[in-house]
């Protein structure tokens, strides 16, 4: 019961102070059940610091936030060594990515040092400093915001950094009658505390061990490693999904799979979540968008998925 | 004369009634040579509705899932059980992706898959006699 009613629940708490966003909670949701990152891109002012504070707040998890400037250094984020004067001793002082959820707040408003310094967290769940080894607690989740790149003062996220994200979710306008909800709402403080825990400790063990028994059948990772080598053949595409996308891919269809109540996965879940797992990730074929014949990812990632047959 | 009226009315009657034969054995034929009738396990069901739903919406892409036909098929006002065809898709996903033997009992109910592949129009058949329904 608990499984299936989790979605609902997230949705309703974050709800009290973010309007119209439940497709994104949901995917948010998804990414944080399948143990992966997600990178929120959106122009300012789209709630989403409010959706990543909310998040973290009704699952109960330790959350900190670090707002990434371009004279940030990695010792910000992962913490550095500080001599202590009273034992004579150098010890290392924990940056805050030790914690349960960090929201890195405009991650590409970095230098690209910093963006890199996280690539060791998120992939290998533990930071290294002059030989000193630190894990990071579990679960542990990077929600990041950018703004779109063609804004001021912005470093372009290396693709070894996007590739570790295992989505990315656009924040579009709300529409005009969210927009006024949103408005009234504003009329008053907005106050975090209304957002309840409504996630214990034990329910995220099970909802992860849930995930971890979701059944993948052969014809469907079949399916996946032919879309995968779609995208690496088309002629619009420089850089295509790369294996540890498709590893992403089907661990999210996984955690879908627990959020609609099924023990095994469909070519539905692989196809709903292409999109946001896979549209950062591929890189367009520079003399294709100057010739004008390659679309937006998203459009090709749409095509690639309307040419592979799924196991029917 | 009269002789000659009963003759034409007997001939007349004669044919009359070997084209009602005719119009009849064809049906029949006609009606158990009907791929549909012959469906008798879950696997065969779906193949029938992913052809007929291939012959009905020419348009949808290759790469189209079994929820994407079938809300394609709802747009069309066909007279099923959505609710039963939601159950019965849900039974062959568990079955076809799923780790778990299903039962057999679960394994023949099949009945609205089978009701909408015969109800969906097949556009492909009638756009080679050069008329498109439902456009």
């Amino acid at each position: 019961m608990v499984l299936i009613d989790i979605k609902r629940k997230i949705s309703r708490e974050v709800g009290k102070v973010v309007v119209g966003r439940e497709s994104e909670i949901g995917l948010i949701l998804t990414c944080f059940l399948a143990r992966g990152h997600v990178l929120l891109e959106g122009v300012p002012g789209t709630s989403k610091t409010l959706l990543a504070k909310a998040f973290s707040r009704c699952l109960g998890l330790s959350y900190k936030r670090a707002q990434f400037t371009p004279d940030m250094l990695p010792l910000d984020i992962i913490g550095g060594f500080i001599f202590n004067m009273k034992t004579r001793e150098f010890e290392f002082k924990q940056g805050p990515i030790f914690t349960n959820i960090l929201l890195a707040d405009e991650i590409n408003r970095a230098a690209p040092k910093v963006q890199s310094a996280l690539l060791e967290a998120m992939q290998e769940l533990q930071v290294t400093v002059e030989g000193y080894t630190g894990k990071l607690p579990s679960p542990f989740m990077v929600i990041a915001t950018q703004n779109p790149l063609d804004f001021e003062g912005v470093y372009p996220l290396p693709e070894s950094e996007l590739d570790r994200f295992m989505m990315k979710v656009e924040f579009g306008y709300p529409s005009e009658a969210i927009e006024s909800e949103i408005i009234n709402r504003n009329l008053t403080e907005l106050n975090l505390e209304v957002v309840e825990r409504v996630v214990s400790q034990k329910d995220l063990s099970e909802l992860f061990k849930a995930v971890e028994s979701v059944n993948v059948s052969k014809e469907i990772l079949d399916y996946v490693s032919k879309l995968a080598r779609e995208t690496r053949s088309d002629g619009r595409i420089s850089l295509g999904a790369s294996p540890r996308a498709m590893v992403q891919l089907v661990q999210s269809a996984r955690a879908n799979a627990v959020l609609e109540g099924r023990d095994y996965v469909t070519p539905e879940d692989i196809k709903s979540l292409a999109r946001p797992v896979l549209t950062h990730r591929i890189k367009l074929d520079r003399s294709a968008s100057l010739k004008g014949i390659a679309p937006s990812p998203a459009v090709i990632i749409q095509q690639v998925l309307d040419v592979v047959t799924p196991p029917r | 004369m009269a002789q000659f009226d009963n003759q034409y009315v007997l001939a007349g009657l004669l044919v009359t009634n070997i084209v009602i034969y005719l119009i009849f054995v064809l049906g029949l034929r006609r009606a158990t040579s009907n791929p549909l009738l012959k469906v008798s396990s879950l696997d065969q069901a779906f193949e029938a509705l992913e052809k007929s739903l291939k012959g009905a919406f020419p348009d949808l892409p290759s790469g189209f899932t079994w929820r994407e036909g079938i809300e394609r098929a709802k747009k069309l006002t066909i007279r099923i059980d959505w609710t039963e065809l939601e159950k019965e898709l849900r039974t062959y996903e568990a079955y076809r992706y799923g780790k778990w033997e299903l039962s057999p009992s679960s394994l023949t109910r099949f009945r609205e898959v089978v009701k909408l592949a015969a109800l969906l129009p097949n556009k492909r058949r009638k756009k080679i006699c050069g008329v498109i329904p439902w456009s």
